[in-house]
């Protein structure tokens, strides 16, 4: 009874780690939800899975997209509705790997209307654009 | 963009907090912040995104452990400052609750 509990909540948690938007998070949750499940005892295992379960849906919407090149910014078609249809980002303040800093959407990688003219200008940098 | 403060980011926050430097694993943080099991990381996943906390996975062989590598999450020094702050904010009552006669004072 008790591996049958264990073994349903370690299905449930790999089940719940591939509904997650990418290949490097579905392998990332996948891990740490069975490390977390193999600290907890039988009867507290399936309540974690259950509460994964539960709160899949706000980790999918917090997990960043992966960003290669080929993935980020993210095609129009692929942007969530709030940003493509209503223009409506989120965003954030960047830096490039060289360190300068510029404002994208958290959401699909639009690149911030006022960044595309300052990069690479030298007008400092205001942190204040929303 | 900082996150939103809602009760359980701020029970996560004053778990963080508690002790922060001290690295901790997804379900000590759920019972330190009286958070549902399981319910903690999207959370995190947000916390982290903002660049408030920081993840490792544990340098552990998990053959001689016999368990798997946990993953462990700290707040930044930038995290500390700003997750104090925002505790503050989020604390401290509003202008329009303050300005409010207690019950019985007018």
């Amino acid at each position: 009874m008790n591996t049958r509990t264990g073994g349903l909540a370690r299905a449930l948690v790999r089940a719940v780690a591939r509904g997650l938007p990418t290949r490097s998070a579905r392998a990332r949750y996948r891990a740490e939800f069975l490390a977390d499940l193999a600290a907890l005892t039988t009867g507290a295992k399936l309540r974690y899975a259950v509460g994964v379960l539960v709160a899949l849906a706000a980790l999918r919407t917090a997990v960043p997209p992966d960003r290669t090149p080929d993935t980020w910014p993210l095609p129009r078609a692929q942007r969530p509705f709030r940003c493509r249809v209503l223009h409506r980002h989120a965003w954030r303040q960047a830096e490039t790997s060289d360190g300068e800093p510029y404002r994208e959407c958290a959401r699909c990688g639009e690149l911030h209307p006022r960044t595309q003219t300052m990069v690479g200008s030298t007008v400092p940098w205001t942190p204040s654009i929303t | 963009m900082p996150p939103r403060m809602t009760i359980p980011t701020q029970r996560v926050l004053a778990a963080l907090l508690d002790e922060p430097e001290r690295e901790l694993y997804g379900i000590e943080i759920g019972e330190r912040a009286e958070l549902r099991s399981g319910t903690v990381h999207p959370i995190l996943a947000r916390l982290e995104g903002t660049g408030w906390l920081a993840s490792r996975w544990e340098d552990v062989d998990p053959q001689a452990e016999g368990r798997p590598a946990r993953r462990y999450y700290r707040l930044t020094a930038d995290g500390v400052v700003a997750a104090r702050t925002a505790l503050e904010r989020a604390w401290r009552p509003s202008a329009a609750r303050r300005a409010r006669p207690a019950l019985g004072e007018a």
